[in-house]
């Protein structure tokens, strides 16, 4: 067991890990697979990683998404990382007698171990996630790592588990490697946080709340995607169309909720807010490239105050 | 959706995150309590003003909601998800310290709040208790939002898992209650929590220990509740209900879990598509080439476009082939449900879809 004992990143430099996190329902998954797309054009190698039992991308892309990670594109691998298989993997390695520990890790103790203290699991994915950082012995061969994580509150427990956990485990290997964690999910050279909203009340509460959070727990701003906005010329009001006022009248109040969601994003202090455009595509390939080429053009050209139209 | 409430006596509501399942679980109740039923709308953590709505936004007890006049009766009441396992606990603890500890323990607060099916265990826990009161003709159970509809099916078993009485027995250090207690098995489990220790401190495993000691009374008692819970559900007048959206993501989601309780024996009768499409762009109506012609009339060509483009969008979107049978679309609603009248207006959607 090589922990670095101060877990320097250097072992794996370049290696990057990048969150994509949001409300249910904002198009988080979309955004992060895009963020796939565009590190693989500018040439990285790229694991597109989720979490859990049931894999999202797998339906999604057409893919037989596991644990071990599958080829989606040239440049791009995707997986779906169990939360028991990770926390066996993680204690496995520090067990002497392995065969042994495998009889009794079966997958209801896992589920027990994980289940009564979550704070273990999320330990156990997020050394996975920095093991390149954090072992030697460990070899992750892409250059980023794009995660599409948990929604908003399990994403929280989940940066803030090493702190948590670093207070309660005293001494031992564990406090070690979680205040590694917690210096790396702090590190700019090695994380990123983005974070998807939509131009909606609810969603846009959500994240306010949420960039403050993920900024004072790692002390790194999110940047972020207000998804699904649409580039509105000036729009008159219905009154006196036959036909088209409902369409018009509608129009006119998304553009009042685009503006007032941006206002609000940008009031957060963000530095980084960004739009990405609604997508009326069916075509899953199609769609994503297209979000791709959005989200080069939206940090090409930062919008300014208000710049939802 | 009448023979839906007329033919059940609960319905559960599943869904993912961010699909609008709360408010239309609120609509559905008003549509039951319009035909004479005493309805109970079960309710996990609602928007500030749909909970103020209802009336349950200052206590988790049931409410009859405000400001109504149906036939029936329309109720609400929110899962204390705290309070719920609270009970368990003051049910069978021994005296005061034993819960005052348990309280206190850091895992106990997570198997109160965060903990991974804990949330669905406590809603089940609260219909089995109102369905089974002879209070309500119907109980509505809006579910816990999960990242996926399937998760909320396999979360009992994730808390059976720890309250295992093998593995509590394991993590108490008891050998009683292994059915193969081997002299192998007694060194692995050793082992295992000697590794435990090592990797956590002592500190961490003595919490475990207290942790797994207290719940061993409430083990028997959640186990039941998760038995009569599965019967519940299984049983012919409980109807699921499929709440999803248009998206692709959502409606491969909503496949799946359209297979999963099919296959489980659970008795899916109804999916409601919801925000299907705007109301200016209902497929198939002759308003939207009107409204092109008038936009273009006006020199608006780039919003005649727009509209042009969405409404294909929205069009080829309601035509994609999906598994679904009994299927409800419904258009979106401009703005959001604020008052009961606006629960009302859904509601008379609902009907007519």
């Amino acid at each position: 067991m090589q922990v670095e004992p101060d877990g320097r990143p250097g072992l794996n430099a370049g290696h990057r890990v990048v969150f994509v996190t949001g409300k249910g329902g904002v198009g988080k998954s979309s955004v992060a697979a895009a963020t796939a797309l565009q590190f693989a054009r500018r040439g990285q190698s790229v694991l597109l990683a989720e979490f859990g039992n049931r894999s999202f991308y797998g339906p999604f892309l057409g893919l037989n998404v596991g644990n071990d990670s599958v080829r989606w594109k040239p440049r791009i691998e995707v997986a779906c990382w169990d939360v028991e298989e990770s926390l066996r993997e993680y204690v496995t390695h520090y067990l002497v007698f392995k065969s042994a520990a495998n009889k009794i890790l079966s997958n209801t103790v896992m589920k027990a171990l994980a289940g009564a203290a979550p704070s273990l699991s999320e330990i156990a994915i997020l050394g996975k996630l920095m093991a390149p950082m954090l072992h030697t012995w460990y070899k992750r061969t892409v250059d980023v790592v794009v995660v599409d994580a948990y929604a908003t509150g399990q994403f929280m427990t989940l940066l803030r588990a090493p702190r948590g956990l670093s207070a309660t485990a005293a001494g031992g290997p564990l406090h070690r490697q979680t205040q590694a964690i917690t210096r790396l999910l702090s590190d700019p050279k090695v994380c990123e946080y983005r974070m998807v909203t939509l131009a909606e009340e609810m969603p846009v509460s959500e994240a306010c709340e949420m960039f403050a959070d993920i900024e004072s727990e790692t002390g790194l701003q999110p940047s972020l995607y207000c998804n699904r906005m649409l580039d509105l010329p000036p729009v008159p009001s219905g009154q006196g169309f036959v036909n088209a006022g409902t369409f018009l009248d509608q129009l006119q109040s998304i553009k009042t909720r685009q503006e007032a969601s941006m206002t609000r994003l940008q009031q957060t202090g963000a530095t980084q807010v960004y739009t990405l455009p609604m997508l009326p595509i069916l075509a899953v390939d199609a769609m994503l490239e297209r979000l791709a080429d959005a989200l080069d053009l939206a940090q090409s050209a930062r919008t300014g105050p208000g710049g939802a139209a | 959706m009448k023979a839906l409430i007329e033919n059940h006596r609960v319905i559960v509501c599943t869904g993912s995150g961010g699909v609008g399942k709360t408010t239309l679980s609120a609509a559905l109740g008003v549509v039951a309590a319009r035909m004479g039923k005493r309805v109970l709308v079960l309710t996990i953590d609602p928007a500030r003003r749909l909970a103020t709505t209802l009336g349950i936004d200052q206590s988790a007890d049931e409410v009859r909601v405000p400001g109504q006049s149906y036939t029936g009766s329309l109720h609400a009441g929110m899962i204390d998800q705290t309070r719920i396992f609270a009970d368990y606990i003051r049910r069978h603890a021994a005296d005061q310290a034993t819960v005052d500890g348990l309280f206190n323990n850091p895992l106990y607060q997570q198997l109160s709040t965060t903990l991974s099916g804990s949330q669905e265990f406590t809603s089940l826990s609260k219909l089995v208790d109102t369905a089974g009161s002879g209070h309500y003709d119907l109980v509505i159970l809006d579910t816990p939002p999960v990242a996926h509809a399937v998760d909320f099916l396999h979360a009992p078993e994730k808390l059976n898992a720890v309250f295992d009485t093998a593995i509590i027995s394991m993590f108490m250090g008891r050998t009683k209650g292994f059915k193969f207690a081997s002299a192998a098995w007694k060194m692995g489990v050793k082992m295992l929590l000697g590794t435990l220790t090592f990797l956590t401190g002592s500190q961490f495993v003595a919490t475990f220990n207290g942790f797994f000691s207290a719940i061993d009374a409430i083990a028997p008692d959640i186990r039941e509740t998760n038995l009569k819970a599965h019967r519940l559900l299984l049983d012919p007048s409980t109807a699921f209900v499929l709440i999803t959206s248009f998206d692709q993501a959502k409606i491969i989601e909503g496949e799946a879990f359209h297979d999963e309780l099919r296959h489980a024996g659970y008795h899916l009768k109804k999916v409601i598509v919801n925000r299907a499409w705007p109301a200016w762009a209902v497929p198939g109506s002759d308003q939207a080439p009107l409204t092109q012609t008038e936009l273009r009339q006006h020199g608006l060509d780039q919003l005649a476009d727009l509209h042009q483009s969405l409404c294909s969008y929205y069009g080829d979107r309601s035509r994609a082939h999906t598994r679904f049978e009994d299927i409800v679309k419904l258009a979106e609603f401009d703005d959001e449900v604020v008052g009961l009248h606006a629960l009302e207006l859904l509601a008379d959607r609902l009907v007519q879809a």
